[in-house]
C-alpha cells in the first residue's frame, strides 16, 4: 500500500480553456452486438449530425466549488469534476459556461455534447488533450450512457453504456443526406436516463446478427443503401421499446420517395429519412418526402448531410 | 471488424457456411459440416448457461440430429442420453455409442429428465441460424430470395426469420424433389414450394461438379437446379441458395438428353515445362 502523502501538481491553468462537440442525430442501429466471448453487449451506431453542436468555456479557479452557467448543467458539472480528477487537478474548480444549438430531449445528444465540450474544455485549461477512447469513459460516468461523438470517426459500434468499442467498420459509414424531423411534433422528448433500456428477448437479441453484417459490408463497399436497410431493421426491431407514430408510413414515404431507408433516435423523438447524397434528382426526392411527412401532420424537417467517406468514390 | 480467432473446435470450424459466388447474382451457402450441428451446439450452450446436468438428455427421432447432439456434448465435456420412440438404424446406434452417447427408448407419456421441448422450441425459433444469417449478409448484402431443400425445413424457417429482419419482402422456396404430382402445400418458413424432377436434380448436380467442383447431395442438387432456373428468370435479384447436404459423388448419371455430358472439344491449355530443382552445391 502507497503510503506516501500524494503530491497535488499544481499546474498553471490558462485563463480560460474551450471545447467544442458536436451533436447526432440518433442513432443509425441501436441492439446487441455479438463479442468475441460469444456473448452480446449493448451498443449503436451514431449518425453524427454537424449541425448541432456544444461549445463549453472552462475558467478555473483554485479551491474553488464548480459552478455552470446556465445552471442546472448537473451532467456537465460531473464531467467537469471527473475529468479534473482524471488530470490529477481535483483541488481546483472554476466556472463552466456551456453554449449550445441542441434542443433538450429530443435525442439529437445534447448532454452527450455538453459532456465532451466539457472535457475538452477542462483539459483545454490546463494545456491537457485526452484520446477519445477516456473521453468517452468519463462520458459514460458523467451521463450514463453516450453516444461515440468524441470520436473523429463515428464508423464503430459503441457500447454506450460501457464506453468502450465494440467494432470499428473499416471503411467508414457511407455518406447519407438526411431529412430529419419529429416524429410527434406535440410530444415534449423523452429524458434518457429516465427510460428504461431496451429489454431484448433472445430472437430480438439475435436479429441484430444480420443487421451488423449488413452494416460490416455497407462500411466495406461504401453503400449507403446497405446502410438505410440497417438503420430500417433497427427502426423495427426497437419499435416494441419506443413506439414511433407512423413508423409503417414513414418507412413507406421513405420508399417511395427514393430514399434508402428511416434511422430513428432511440431514445428521443427525432427521425430521420435517408438518401444516398449521389442518386440522381436528389432535391425531388427529398422534396417529395418532405410532402409525404406533411400528408402525416409533420410540417417542420431538416436536411443535411454526413460527411462519410465519399474519397473512394471520388465524389 | 473482428480478428479470426482460432475456433475452438473442428464443429465451430465448420458448422458456420461459407458463402460461394455461382453467377450473376446467385450465391451459395456452403455448410461444411453437419447442418444439425448448427442448432445441436447452440441447444448445448444454451444448457450450459441454465446451468442444466452435465448429461443432456434430449429427444429426437433424427438419427443426423443425435449424431449432432452427440458431437456436440462430447466436444463441450458434456454426456448425451437419446431418446428415440422407435429407436435408430444399427449404425446411427453404434456411431453413438463410439461418441459415448446412449440411447433410451421413450416411454409413453413424458421421459423423466428429458428435454423434448427445449429442442423443438430453439430449432422453431431458429436462433442457431441467426449467425449463418450474419455470414450472409456479411459476405452479399441484401438478399431477395433464399432457396433451399425442404429437407432443411428448419434451416429455411431459421434462415429466413432472421434474414426478413433486415428484407421484410424476403422470398423464401423450398424445393421438393419428386415426380410429378401436385406440389405439397408449402410450410411456413415457405413462401413458395418449387418441384424438381429426379432427372433435373441429377442433370443440376452434375452442371454443379463439373463447373464449380462442388459434389452437393441429392436435396442441394435439386436446390440449385431450381435456384438456376430463377436466376435467370429475375437476373436483377439476388438469390442465396442453401447447399446442406454432405458432399459426395452423385452415383447417378442424367440421361443425356436431361443434360448433355461433354465428351469431346477439350482443348488442350498448353504445355509446360517442368523445372529441374538444382542438386545443391
Amino acid at each position: 500500500m502507497n503510503t506516501q502523502p500524494r503530491t497535488l501538481q499544481w499546474r498553471p491553468a490558462r485563463a480560460k480553456g474551450t471545447g467544442r462537440a458536436i451533436g447526432h442525430h440518433g442513432e443509425i442501429v441501436q441492439g446487441m452486438f455479438p463479442t468475441r466471448d460469444g456473448g452480446f453487449c449493448r451498443g449503436l451506431i451514431t449518425l453524427p449530425c454537424e449541425v448541432f453542436h456544444a461549445t463549453a468555456t472552462f475558467a478555473p479557479e483554485p479551491e474553488a466549488p464548480l459552478r455552470s452557467v446556465p445552471a442546472g448543467k448537473a451532467k456537465a458539472l460531473e464531467a467537469a469534476a471527473l475529468t479534473l480528477k482524471e488530470l490529477g487537478q481535483d483541488s481546483w474548480g472554476g466556472a463552466l459556461s456551456i453554449d449550445s444549438n441542441i434542443p433538450l430531449r429530443w435525442g439529437l445528444g445534447s448532454s452527450t455534447a455538453d459532456v465532451t465540450a466539457t472535457v475538452r474544455a477542462v483539459c483545454d485549461a490546463f494545456g491537457e488533450r485526452l484520446p477519445a477512447e477516456r473521453i468517452a469513459r468519463l462520458a459514460v460516468a458523467a451521463e450514463t450512457a453516450s453516444d461515440p461523438i468524441m470520436f473523429d470517426d463515428c464508423a464503430m459500434v459503441f457500447a454506450h453504456r460501457g464506453g468502450h468499442v465494440i467494432e470499428t467498420l473499416p471503411g467508414g459509414l457511407p455518406p447519407l443526406t438526411v431529412l430529419g424531423f419529429r416524429t410527434s411534433e406535440e410530444d415534449e422528448g423523452v429524458d434518457t436516463l429516465s427510460h428504461p433500456p431496451a429489454s431484448y428477448d433472445e430472437v430480438e437479441t439475435r436479429a441484430f446478427r444480420p443487421v451488423v453484417g449488413l452494416l460490416r459490408r455497407a462500411a466495406f463497399t461504401g453503400d449507403s443503401a446497405l446502410l438505410g436497410r440497417a438503420a430500417s431493421a433497427s427502426a423495427r426491431i426497437n419499435q416494441r421499446f419506443l413506439p414511433r407514430r407512423h413508423l409503417a408510413g414513414l418507412e413507406r414515404i421513405a420508399a417511395e420517395a427514393g430514399g434508402v431507408g428511416l434511422q430513428v433516435a432511440h431514445s428521443g423523438i427525432i427521425a430521420g429519412i435517408l438518401f444516398d447524397p449521389h442518386s440522381p434528382d436528389l432535391h425531388r426526392r427529398v422534396d417529395a418526402a418532405r410532402h409525404g411527412l406533411a400528408d402525416l401532420g409533420i410540417t417542420e424537417a431538416w436536411c443535411f448531410r454526413t460527411a462519410g467517406d465519399d474519397a473512394r468514390r471520388g465524389g | 471488424m473482428s480478428i479470426r480467432d482460432p475456433l475452438p473446435s473442428v464443429h465451430a470450424a465448420l458448422a458456420q457456411p461459407r458463402i460461394l459466388h455461382l453467377h450473376g447474382e446467385l450465391y451459395a451457402a456452403l455448410f461444411g459440416s453437419l447442418l444439425q450441428m448448427l442448432p445441436a451446439i447452440d441447444l448445448v450452450r444454451a444448457a450450459e448457461a441454465e446451468g442444466e446436468a452435465l448429461t443432456l438428455t434430449v429427444e429426437t427421432t433424427d438419427a443426423q440430429m443425435a449424431l449432432a447432439l452427440a458431437l456436440a456434448c462430447r466436444a463441450r465435456g458434456h454426456g448425451f442420453i437419446a431418446v428415440s420412440a422407435r429407436g435408430y438404424d444399427p449404425l446411427t446406434e453404434r456411431r453413438l455409442a463410439y461418441l459415448g452417447a446412449s440411447v433410451q427408448p421413450a416411454a409413453a407419456g413424458a421421459t423423466p429428465g428429458a428435454t423434448p421441448g427445449a429442442l423443438a422450441r430453439r430449432l422453431g425459433e431458429g436462433l442457431a441460424f441467426a449467425e449463418a444469417a450474419e455470414i450472409m449478409s456479411e459476405g452479399v448484402g441484401h438478399i431477395d430470395c433464399l432457396i433451399g431443400p425442404l429437407e432443411a425445413a428448419y434451416a429455411l424457417s431459421g434462415l429466413g426469420r432472421f434474414l426478413r429482419y433486415v428484407n421484410p419482402a424476403l422470398r423464401v422456396i423450398g424445393v421438393d424433389v419428386r415426380g410429378g404430382g401436385p406440389p405439397p402445400a408449402a410450410p411456413e418458413p415457405c413462401d413458395e414450394i418449387h418441384c424438381c424432377d429426379p432427372d433435373e436434380a441429377a442433370a443440376a448436380g452434375w452442371k454443379l461438379l463439373i463447373d464449380k467442383g462442388l459434389a452437393p447431395g441429392a436435396g442441394s442438387a435439386a436446390g440449385y437446379a431450381v435456384a438456376d432456373r430463377h436466376a435467370r428468370r429475375h437476373p436483377q435479384a439476388r438469390i442465396m441458395l442453401l447447399l446442406v447436404d454432405r458432399p459426395w459423388l452423385p452415383v447417378r448419371c442424367p440421361e443425356p438428353a436431361a443434360f448433355p455430358l461433354p465428351t469431346s472439344g477439350f482443348r488442350p491449355v498448353g504445355q509446360f515445362d517442368v523445372p529441374q530443382l538444382s542438386g545443391g552445391a
